[in-house]
């Protein structure tokens, strides 16, 4: 049910020629100084008694006229209606639209202007009401159900009344309407009409829109319900990442454990390991050496370099280093200073002779840096350690240097911890005190350039001892939620396994199965379960990483990217709802 | 890049030269079956004495990748073998360390005596021939000895024909 929210009343000037569609009534209103306008626009001035239209919104516009009665019914009460009221009769055309104005005397009355009304071409009817001598009926509908179809609006009789008396004054022609003589004067047409045009706008008071209004409600909790637990599961993530990122600093967690991905070692930590010249246990010196706080000197006494695109650091801290038959003898004072930026830069504070013998000329070292081994040579871009070099002859880089080497100076370390022989990575033999080697935080030492390829792209774990190469605390890979979730899964089995075991223990030494019998058979399910699901991701990841050994296969030696781009494989198989859901509510399952 | 034939080359080398001059007890023999090319290997596998596979020697093909040893070389049982973690049909191998677990240190003839150590030590519960791993996994160890003893006797070539 639609209800009137405003009537407009003004004046409209139809030509007595005009012979206009009957919708469309958009003739030009009278000026207001010179005629009448009246807005009802408050609400307890009108009522709506009834209405069809469900909608609402809807406008009904038309000319505003009295229906006929018949002469003899007494409802024709001339003391509320005029005699020369605006009548069907004294419209210009039969097909305008209309509307019907009444006064509310009796309910027969009504009925009569009703029934009238219906002949005619009413888009609705106003009533309106009149002081009590004349009655006090209010409602027109009232009893007997209403058969028509136009609305029906009750204007209160304050203003229904002199609406009423203007309404008589708009009947006749041009001249002898209020205002006429001015009217006319004004240049319009005696013959033209000038008549009372209403329009009644309505609004939609449905029951509807609080339906509507409702299911809104009910969609808006929803989204509401959903996004705040996301970002309460958002929250608890966060928390979980970064709970695990503690830990992984703290060393507690074992990232290559975890099965997540490949792990491998940045160049720049790889730069850092140790690389000296092989020394065999029994080769020139009698006793082997000791290694002085070697780690602790590292970065400040080390000389890095960057050699063309392999940037390693070769750390010489007042070292005999023997190459090619040339040995050069640098000074401990070699400093690195270390850039904000990460970089690194060689510079030789001391400028103390780092030399070159006259025998062994520059070329000897290119080929050194040919064969791709990579020393402290004269030749190495840094200009500073170049300036006032100094090398041995062949000669005196005999075991007879190291031994004469001042003890103060430690003497390069070597196999410290292990007894290596030969690279087992291509499994060559070391040549005392002409082979390079790495030597990883494990204290194993390898060729550089067998163990490098090997860090940089497979693993971060010791090819012998599988001893993680990486400093402790540091965190290599993204921390994923799939991560996270595995390392919680494999934490809680690892758990329950202890509980369990201890459990069963308890259960053989003496009261057995019947005490806890459910609570644990339930438990001991779940953690099979939990085991078979871990067992089975884990042999996902494990085919997903021969998969790409496949692919890695064809490419010869080009493994890199394969493998980097390699993440954990329940990830990729997951169907893409999964993955929104899980990016909605991470760590739901 | 160029380089590294060689040196993959030279290893492989080092590793037959090695394996001739030590005998692996777990093998009868292993060498490439054609001398031009050191990336295809055969081995023959010796079942583990006191167990169900004593007595049997399987064919094993080793394919051995570019980038060995960084990469494992594909392993696979040439010859019939009722094993939870070998596939029956493919002779494929389902051990880590084979996948994950490999490392560089690893030798192919290092690699045949942990494939001969799987043989008597079978992980059921990633298996790549369900029916030994369920015999196995509900305990009928006899079922699955005979089970293996029965394959043996039927595909393995006897080491007493050797």
């Amino acid at each position: 049910m639609s209800a009137a929210t405003n009537f407009n009343f003004s004046v409209i000037v139809i030509p007595s020629a005009a012979r206009p569609v009957a919708a469309n009534l958009d003739f030009p209103t009278l000026n207001q100084s010179l005629s009448f306008a009246l807005e009802v626009s408050s609400p307890s001035d009108f009522q709506t008694l009834y209405s069809q239209d469900s909608k609402g919104g809807n406008t009904f516009k038309g000319l505003l006229y009295v229906p006929d009665l018949d002469p003899s019914d007494p409802c024709d009460n001339h003391d509320l209606v005029p005699r020369n009221i605006t009548r069907k009769a004294n419209l210009p055309m039969d097909d305008l639209k209309l509307i019907a104005y009444a006064p509310l005397i009796t309910q027969h009355c009504s009925r009569q202007y009703m029934y009238s009304a219906e002949n005619d071409n009413v888009a609705a009817f106003i009533f309106y009401g009149v002081p009590a001598k004349y009655s006090n009926h209010t409602d027109p509908l009232q009893g007997e159900e209403y058969p028509f179809e136009y609305p029906v609006y009750f204007l209160d009789g304050a203003i229904g009344q002199p609406l009423m008396n203007k309404l008589s004054e708009y009947s006749a022609n041009m001249s002898e309407v209020y205002n006429g003589f001015n009217l006319t004067e004004a240049g319009y047409d005696i013959r033209d009409y000038a008549r009372i045009y209403t329009v009644i706008s309505t609004r939609n008071t449905n029951p509807m829109p609080g339906l509507w209004l409702f299911l809104l409600v009910v969609v808006a909790v929803l989204l509401f319900i959903i996004g705040a637990s996301s970002l309460l599961m958002h929250l608890f993530q966060f928390h979980y990442r970064r709970s695990l990122r503690r830990r992984i600093a703290n060393g507690e967690v074992d990232l290559e454990g975890l099965g997540v991905g490949r792990i491998t070692v940045p160049r720049e930590f790889l730069a850092k390991f140790p690389l000296y010249v092989y020394i065999a246990e029994n080769g020139g010196q009698s006793t082997p050496p000791k290694r002085k706080a070697q780690n602790s000197t590292a970065a400040t006494r080390s000389a890095p370099k960057e050699e063309g695109r392999r940037k390693e650091k070769v750390r010489v801290p007042s070292a005999v280093v023997v190459k090619e038959g040339v040995s050069i003898m640098i000074p401990a004072t070699i400093t690195t200073e270390r850039k904000s930026k990460g970089k690194e830069r060689v510079k030789d504070k001391s400028k103390s002779p780092t030399a070159i013998d006259t025998t062994t000329s520059p070329e000897m070292a290119e080929v050194s840096t040919s064969k791709g081994l990579t020393l402290a040579s004269p030749t190495t871009p840094s200009t500073k350690s170049r300036s006032s070099p100094r090398v041995q002859s062949p000669s005196t880089s005999s075991p007879q240097l190291g031994g004469a080497q001042t003890p103060t100076a430690s003497s390069p370390p070597h196999h410290r911890g292990y007894h290596q022989t030969s690279c087992p990575i291509c499994l060559d033999d070391f040549i005392h005190q002409e082979t390079t080697v790495r030597e990883l935080p494990c204290l194993h030492i390898f060729h550089p350039e067998c163990i490098d390829p090997y860090l940089e792209s497979q693993s971060s774990l010791c090819v012998l001892c599988k001893q993680s190469c990486l400093p402790k605390g540091y965190v290599p890979i993204r921390l994923t939620n799939a991560i996270v979730r595995r390392e919680r899964l494999l934490r809680s089995v690892r758990e329950r396994s202890r509980e369990v075991a201890a459990a069963t223990a308890a259960n053989n030494g003496g009261n057995s199965n019947d005490e806890g019998g459910i609570l644990w058979r339930w438990r001991l399910r779940r953690l099979r379960r939990q085991e078979l699901d871990l067992m089975g991701r884990q042999a996902l990841v494990r085919a997903g990483r021969g998969n790409y050994g496949e692919r890695g296969r064809g490419g010869g030696f080009g493994l890199g990217p394969q493998y980097r781009e390699q993440r954990v494989v329940e990830d990729v198989v997951r169907p893409r709802w999964r993955e929104t859901m899980d990016r909605i509510f991470p760590g739901f399952r | 890049m160029a380089g590294r034939p060689a040196a993959l080359n030279k290893r492989l080398i080092q590793e037959l030269h090695k394996t001739r001059q030590e005998d692996n007890p777990a093998l009868t023999y292993l060498a490439p079956p054609d001398d031009s090319d050191l990336h295809h290997w055969r081995a023959g596998l010796r079942g583990t004495p006191d167990s169900p596979y004593e007595g049997g020697v399987w064919d094993i093909d080793i394919i051995i990748p570019d980038n060995y040893p960084l990469a494992p070389p594909t392993i696979k049982f040439i010859t019939k073998i009722c094993h939870p973690n070998i596939n029956i049909k493919t002779g494929e191998i389902c051990l880590d360390l084979l996948k994950s677990e490999w490392s560089a240190a690893y030798t192919i003839s290092s690699t045949m005596t942990a494939i001969q150590t799987l043989l008597t030590s079978p992980e059921p519960n990633s298996p790549l021939n369900v029916d030994a791993a369920a015999l196995l996994n509900d305990g009928d160890t006899m079922g699955y000895e005979s089970l293996v003893r029965y394959y043996v006797w039927r595909y393995a070539r006897k080491e007493t024909d050797l």
